[in-house]
């Protein structure tokens, strides 16, 4: 073929011209992703969508504010029908609630599996699943890159190969891809729902098989919870074990009775938000100002190196303690428990260490003769540090933020540890480790040490992640290179 | 888009495009005041290329950019005028700048490696001229850049332009920035030096090219540069600088058949294919001074084979060589030509004594 026909061709016709590769892929992931359709909806609408739409509707007249909400019901119902489209991976599928009669087995239970063996298979298909979809997604990159790109080679190739022959950041990889399927499967994976475990315990009912009785008899979550609690020596619902009217635990029982298991499931994914959200946030305004004070330089800069000393000047966890106390009646603090107006927080005060690190290479960048000559062509400030500067900043920044991820999640345990941010009924990790905290040399240790153990994997899985990284992005760094490590350093409270 | 606030009324084509008077710009430093562009007046008209020639350091570029508002800090510019068809650009806010860069003139840097961004394709950055001043956008912007292209002799557009400025040689790269600069519809380019980086024949390919441009479109060209071959082929006025100041202005034929002031002698004497072979090659010895105070006296005088006394007490205003030249002008005490040297002197005394100014700090 001549180079002429190949290099005209937009992605589109060359996979026109090939189209077997590209349709037997599609095909396959078409049908992975048609498996699990009703839950992407589900993950939609279980946004807080009804904050603000209802913050909107308030502050309008009643008429419009009518209006508005009366269009946000339609899109609700409409979002909740997709969302009830059946998908793969429901826990009705494999049931692990079931109630053990003397003699007859296990009732209501997969296949009458022990209510563990129904969990462990479950998991293990939420697992599997994921583990498919994302080769079949990198499969998807090898397809385009072997038979569809133009390129033989680019540079990230060998970026990959990097990143592929880094085991530090492998592991990290697998940490954070475990840590993400558990917060995204989270309603999936958990032993028992939330809304049984944690928001309405009271308002469900589970059947249990009564010994004494000798018949089957049911009971309110709520009360059943009374007599699962783990308390030390005296009582306690370890690791592993079933209570008494039947239910699995295998992380064991809170203090409340509670299934520790999907209390860390729903947990990881308010640390997921708080972490990403404070990350965009903090990384948004690190680049905004880093773009701004490379191009104006002089005063702007000045200004900014003050106010970010100024940020990092006033205490962290002492300001972000006494904001959360100050807006605790303000309806912010009620979005997701708390968990926004924390992540909120920790964005505002988390982009000064990201801006010095990313300031140097803005202004290195800002130097080069092609952004004088977008200005003398007259292109908008905005547009040439957006096209000119940005793309080659954006990959450091992206390195720092992995790193500082892990320290947002920290610093909303921590937190929560203190009895601040994320209030009941939403799950932090942090709560968990404070409510276990006096029983860790009883037998109910797993209280505390689970959470704990989870959180410092988290935070290692991403810190070695964003190491992979950018030994990947940057031949030349080793290892050792604490310069990245000083930025992301912020994160601990 | 822009074209409408300075629409080409007949005014234009009698009057100058661009008409720079007494240009000041400085660079104010902790330590001094280094008075790059001190004094300098030129005018372009449509379809005209005047270049401007001068040693490194001479003040040219900083020209250039004062031009198109593009002094970085601490430089500004501290005098004089510079009127864009009948308007005044020294005062312009950066909106202005704006309005005036690219759409009215637009500048062609010196160094074609590094004015494309390399991970943008040469396309890509040609249409994004084309959408911010002719607002064309998709297919008609692409057909468009295509056409830009072949215009400054590329050949094969249609493929070349989803390349990468990588994949472009030297000389394809500066057509192709001449091409982004085309893509603005400037009435006015500024070439900074663009064929410097260049060897022999593309540069003449580029300077043929910049020729049909400018009979072509009817446009203005300043041309930078310092080698006066270059200036030969292209410019049909010249103006020679020294050290922040034009020391002489001609038609390009009267300046290399008759130079006048002695620097512009010393430079052409200093190209090689000039000399007789076998003879030594002239220079002229020492280098350009960094003006840093109000100028009293020739800042050539130093190096100048004809100084005299005079030369250190009295600063030379540009003067026309003699009566009967009145494209020709030179700023130095030797002339005019036409009456004796202490009339000259005088002459230039007592003009330079109603034009003194003071850079304000």
């Amino acid at each position: 073929m001549s180079v002429n026909e190949t290099k005209n061709d937009s992605i589109v016709t060359r996979v026109k011209e090939n189209p077997g590769p590209a349709a037997r892929w599609g095909a396959v992931m078409a049908f992975l992703l048609l498996l699990e359709f009703g839950a992407v909806w589900s993950a939609i609408m279980s946004l807080p969508w009804g904050v603000p739409v209802n913050g909107i509707a308030d502050v309008l007249p009643a008429a419009i504010g009518g209006v508005i909400t009366g269009i946000a019901g339609v899109f609700a119902d409409v979002g909740n029908a997709l969302a009830s489209v059946p998908t793969l991976l429901e826990r009705e599928w494999i049931p692990n609630q079931g109630y053990h009669v003397p003699g007859e087995g296990w009732q209501g239970t997969f296949l009458g599996l022990e209510p563990a063996y129904a969990w462990l298979i479950r998991l293990t298909v939420v697992y599997v699943y994921a583990a498919v979809t994302l080769y079949w997604a990198w499969r998807g990159y090898m397809t385009f890159r072997r038979h569809y790109r133009y390129a033989d080679w680019t540079p990230g190739d060998d970026m990959v190969d990097r990143f592929r022959g880094h085991n530090w950041g492998r592991f990290g990889l697998v940490i954070v891809a475990a840590f993400l399927v558990m917060a995204l499967f989270a309603p999936v994976v958990s032993p028992t729902t939330q809304s049984q475990n944690m928001t309405s315990p009271y308002a469900h009912q589970i059947e249990y098989f009564n010994d004494d009785a000798g018949e089957v008899q049911t009971i309110t979550v709520g009360t059943a919870n009374v007599g699962s609690a783990s308390k030390g020596d005296r009582q306690n619902f370890g690791v592993w074990s079933y209570d008494e009217v039947d239910r699995f635990h295998p992380f064991g029982t809170l203090t409340t009775g509670k299934d520790l298991f999907t209390f860390m499931a729903f947990g990881s994914r308010i640390s997921l938000f708080i972490g990403l959200f404070a990350s965009a946030l903090a990384g948004g305004i690190a680049l905004s100002l880093a773009l701004l004070t490379s191009y104006y330089k002089g005063l702007v800069d000045l200004a900014t190196v003050l106010t970010s000393d100024a940020f990092s000047a006033m205490p962290r966890l002492l300001v972000l303690i006494m904001l959360v106390v100050v807006l605790q009646d303000h309806w912010i603090s009620d979005i997701y428990s708390g968990a926004f107006l924390l992540a909120f927080l920790f964005g505002i005060w988390g982009w000064m260490g990201l801006w010095r690190a990313i300031r140097g290479p803005s202004f290195q960048i800002v130097e080069n003769e092609w952004v004088t000559a977008a200005k003398g062509f007259g292109d908008r400030p905005w547009s040439i540090v957006k096209k000119h500067v940005a793309p080659y900043v954006i990959g450091y920044l992206l390195i720092y933020l992995s790193m500082s991820l892990g320290g947002y999640i920290i610093g909303s345990a921590g937190l929560a540890y203190l009895g601040l941010g994320v209030t009941a009924p939403t799950p932090e990790l942090g709560r968990a480790i404070a409510a276990g905290q006096s029983f860790i040399i009883t037998d109910s240790w797993h209280i505390s040490v689970f959470p704990g153990v989870m959180i410092t994997l988290i935070v290692l899985g991403f810190n070695a992640l964003g190491d992979g990284i950018r030994d990947a992005i940057d031949p030349q760094s080793s290892s050792g290179d604490s310069a990245g490590e000083a930025a992301a350093a912020g994160g601990g409270a | 888009m822009s074209d409408s606030q300075y629409a080409p009324d007949s005014r234009v084509d009698e009057e100058a495009l661009l008409s720079v008077d007494n240009l000041q710009t400085a660079f104010f430093t902790d330590k001094e005041t280094i008075r790059a562009v001190d004094g300098v007046s030129f005018e372009i008209s449509r379809g005209e290329s005047v270049g401007i020639v001068g040693e490194s350091g001479s003040g040219k570029s900083v020209t250039a950019r004062s031009i198109m508002g593009l002094v970085d800090s601490p430089g500004r510019i501290v005098g004089g005028s510079i009127q864009y068809k009948g308007r005044e650009l020294v005062d312009n806010t950066e909106k202005d700048w704006q309005q005036i860069r690219g759409g009215e003139i637009a500048m062609v840097f010196q160094d074609p490696l590094s004015s494309l961004n390399p991970v943008y394709t040469v396309g890509n950055q040609i249409k994004e001229s084309l959408r911010l001043h002719q607002g064309m956008r998709g297919r008609e912007a692409t057909q468009k850049a295509i056409e830009l292209l072949e215009d400054v002799g590329i050949p094969d557009a249609p493929r070349r332009i989803d390349e990468y400025p990588h994949q472009f040689s030297g000389g394809m790269r500066q057509r192709a920035v001449i091409a982004v600069a085309l893509a603005c519809d400037p009435d006015l380019l500024i070439c900074d030096e663009p064929t410097t980086a260049l060897d022999v024949t593309i540069q003449a390919q580029i300077l043929d090219l910049l020729h049909e441009l400018k009979e072509e479109k009817n446009i203005g060209i300043m041309f930078i540069t310092h080698d006066m071959g270059v200036i030969a082929e292209v410019a049909d006025r010249v103006n020679v600088m020294y050290a922040g100041e034009l020391v002489e202005k001609a038609p390009v034929d009267e300046l290399f058949s008759n130079p006048k002031h002695p620097y512009t002698q010393g430079l052409l004497e200093s190209i090689p294919s000039r000399n007789e072979r076998g003879s030594e090659l002239t220079t002229i010895e020492g280098e350009v001074p960094t003006p840093k105070e109000p100028a009293t006296y020739c800042r050539f005088a130093p190096r100048c084979p004809k100084a005299f006394d005079d030369c250190e007490q009295v600063h030379p205003v540009p003067v026309a060589v003699d009566e009967s030249a009145d494209e020709h002008e030179a700023a130095c005490l030797l002339y005019p030509e036409d009456v004796n040297q202490s009339e000259a002197v005088e002459l230039h005394r007592s003009r330079e004594d109603a034009t003194e100014q003071e850079v304000p700090e």
